[in-house]
């Protein structure tokens, strides 16, 4: 059990706001270790963002419980769970995912600044984070000045800037070309390869659900398969 | 961090945010210059009051004001007047019987008072001399002068050189008639004076009345308003059983001016608020509504709600700090070139000297004020950004994010 760092328990979430009650998740049991490189695939409107939301805190299941590094998250108040996403969760979103004022270091800088990290070891670690990610050119730049797939690797700096247990990414690649989605994935499974960054990742894109190396597949807000693949690697 | 996102912010949007600073600038504009004109109107009517009426300072007997009777004169004049010798304050003073009568022209007759004085120590006080309009002021060496108001001269139906009859008592209460000649028309700023009061000289007026050199009224003018109280102290202390009063005692409609101008404050600057209040609300709920999905996605990374707060009152905050210095330094620079010239009121005067005014207004205002003005724009700013950022913190971070 020590190096689980997801386990949600028989989660469930029901919209039931519109005349009909919509069951978009039922009853998932997800079970994520430390180093895993997820993708969670499944038709639109099958559930992945729901249950995205649930493992991150964002969104609290109907039934059931999420447990964080031994932490049930469904029992945080709000304020608690804000704390708790800051330390132990990285998110990218589809879009729109940077403070559209800061600037890339900023950005990733930010997130550090709301931990309370001393000014020195920010600095190299957003220097680091920046290398990592291919942008240390692109620092000052505002995300209005960024391409869609930098903003995406700024995104992704940030999400690991607060040392993160796991990295959680709704469609990251959805509004990126083939290029820079195979670029993105690059750079997440490096992270995952070097530094053992767990990485779950939602996708309707083949080519990205390729490159997991677990597959979780989603219909009708359940579980429909769990597989395990050699991941296909891109070239450099 | 909260702060530097926060002004940054103000400028995505520059128009708006300039349309807000722009709203605080001229609502405190306004308001101050609404203010400052007031307290130059109150200012005006306090001068005017005190150079051509009041004078600083009135000696009288205690119940003379009450009875009118002229037989209570003031007590001990030479105590009070060798204290007023040693002071050095002291600018001038008016020696004057007052009398009641009757003034009649061939044509009607009209109440008024009748001021016996040295023509030259009045001048000295009020500058009656100086508000003779036509023909001239009381001479020493004429016997029969009187000076009259523009106003009551025309009810009246007289003009400079006529003959006007005064009747009224003298001591025995016996019914004097007297003769005068008009030798010089006066105006005054209240045009209750120009109605209601006559000027004779003194020695004539005190043989008529058999006063015996006996006085009513002792007008006192000091070389600086600040003095009153001191110097009207020192008289108080006298002990000559008179009344002493000072013009702030002499004319309660001055007073209640004074002190109902705290009240004219909160009420324009008020008015003015509410309704800046308004604009500042809608302007940033909107900021927030547009900015639903960015507000989400920093909930989402951790933001907390403390911080999500704090950040739209500092983004509100900082405009109206930017509107205080801007227009808390306009402001201070139209009241200064305003003060400095005066504005010229003539179109209006003729209502306006009614109450007691001159015909410019010089804008004023004590700098404490604007420190209150600006202090108070800023609290109705937080109070105003409240309710946006409450609503900030309403939204949920995986609706919001859904949001495109
Ligand atoms: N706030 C909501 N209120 C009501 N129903 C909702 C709400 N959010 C999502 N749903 C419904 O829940 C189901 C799952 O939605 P979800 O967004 O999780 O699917 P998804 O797999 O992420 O789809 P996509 O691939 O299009 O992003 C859908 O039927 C959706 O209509
Ligand atoms: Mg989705």
């Amino acid at each position: 059990m020590q190096n689980t760092v997801i386990d949600a328990h028989n989660i469930s979430k029901v919209y039931d706001q519109g005349p009909v009650a919509v069951k978009a998740v039922n009853n998932v049991h997800l079970h994520i270790e430390k180093g895993e490189f997820v993708a969670l695939v499944g038709p639109s409107g099958s559930g992945k963002t729901t249950l995205l939301n649930m493992i991150g805190g964002l969104d609290e299941p109907t039934t059931g419980n999420v447990v964080i590094n031994g932490v049930d998250i469904t029992k945080l108040s709000s304020n608690e769970l804000i704390d708790f996403r800051l330390n132990n969760i990285g998110f990218v979103f589809q879009s729109f995912n940077l403070i559209p004022v800061l600037t890339a270091r900023e950005n990733i800088e930010f997130i550090m600044l709301l931990q309370k990290v001393g000014k020195e070891e920010r600095e190299t670690r957003v220097l680091k984070l920046l290398e990592e990610v291919g942008l240390t050119d692109k620092a000052n730049a505002k995300p209005g000045e960024l391409s869609g797939g930098q903003q995406q690797r700024v995104a992704v700096a940030r999400a690991l800037a607060s040392k993160p247990r796991f990295v959680l990414a709704d469609e990251p690649t959805a509004n990126l070309d083939s290029q820079s989605a195979a670029n993105l994935l690059d750079i997440m499974e490096k992270l995952n390869r070097e530094e053992g960054m767990t990485f779950v990742f939602s996708t309707h894109d083949q080519r990205v659900i390729q490159r997991a190396r677990r597959v979780i597949t989603l219909v009708d807000g359940e579980v429909a398969e769990d597989t395990l693949q050699t991941p296909l690697t891109h070239a450099g | 961090m909260i702060l530097s996102i926060a002004w940054r912010n103000l400028w995505r949007n520059p128009l708006r945010s300039l349309v807000i600073i722009g709203s605080v600038m001229t609502g405190l504009l306004a308001g101050i210059f609404i203010l400052a004109f007031f307290r130059g109107l109150i200012n005006e009517q306090i001068n005017t009051g005190i150079s051509q009426q009041l004078s600083h300072i009135q000696v009288h007997n205690p119940v003379f004001r009450e009875l009118d009777e002229e037989q209570y004169t003031i007590n001990n004049v030479s105590g009070v007047l060798s204290a007023l010798e040693k002071d050095d304050q002291v600018a001038g003073i008016s020696q004057r019987l007052v009398i009641t009568a009757m003034a009649s022209s061939a044509y009607t007759a009209s109440g008024v008072s009748i001021y016996g004085v040295e023509p030259l120590s009045e001048a000295a006080v009020t500058g009656l001399n100086k508000r003779i309009k036509e023909g001239h002021y009381l001479e020493n060496s004429a016997s029969g002068q009187i000076l009259m108001g523009r106003k009551l001269a025309k009810k009246l139906h007289l003009g400079q050189g006529s003959k006007v009859i005064l009747t009224f008592q003298d001591k025995n209460n016996e019914l004097i008639a007297a003769a005068f000649r008009i030798t010089g028309i006066f105006e005054a700023a209240n045009s209750n004076l120009e109605e209601n009061n006559v000027f004779v000289k003194k020695n004539e007026l005190d043989s008529l009345t058999l006063l015996g050199g006996r006085i009513h009224e002792l007008a006192i003018l000091l070389k600086d308003n600040k003095a009153v109280e001191t110097t009207a102290f020192k008289l108080r202390n006298l002990n000559t059983g008179n009344k002493v009063e000072t013009w702030k005692q002499l004319s309660p409609e001055i007073r209640m001016m004074i002190d109902s101008f705290s009240q004219y404050m909160v009420i324009i600057i008020g008015i003015i608020l509410i309704a800046l209040v308004f604009g500042i609300v809608n302007t940033m709920l909107m900021a927030v509504l547009e900015r639903y999905r960015e507000l989400g996605v920093l909930m989402a990374i951790g933001l907390n709600k403390r911080k999500i707060f704090s950040m739209i009152m500092t983004e509100t905050l900082l405009m109206t700090i930017l509107g205080c210095l801007a227009g808390l330094p306009l402001s201070w620079l139209t009241v200064y070139l305003t003060g400095r010239n005066g504005i010229n009121l003539s179109r209006f005067s003729e209502g306006l000297a009614m109450y007691g005014y001159g015909t410019r207004v010089y804008p004023q205002l004590e700098l404490s004020y604007y420190w209150q003005v600006g202090g108070m724009a800023i609290v109705a700013a937080l109070l105003a950004s409240v309710y946006p950022s409450l609503k900030a913190l309403q939204l949920k971070p995986a609706t919001a994010i859904r949001k495109i």
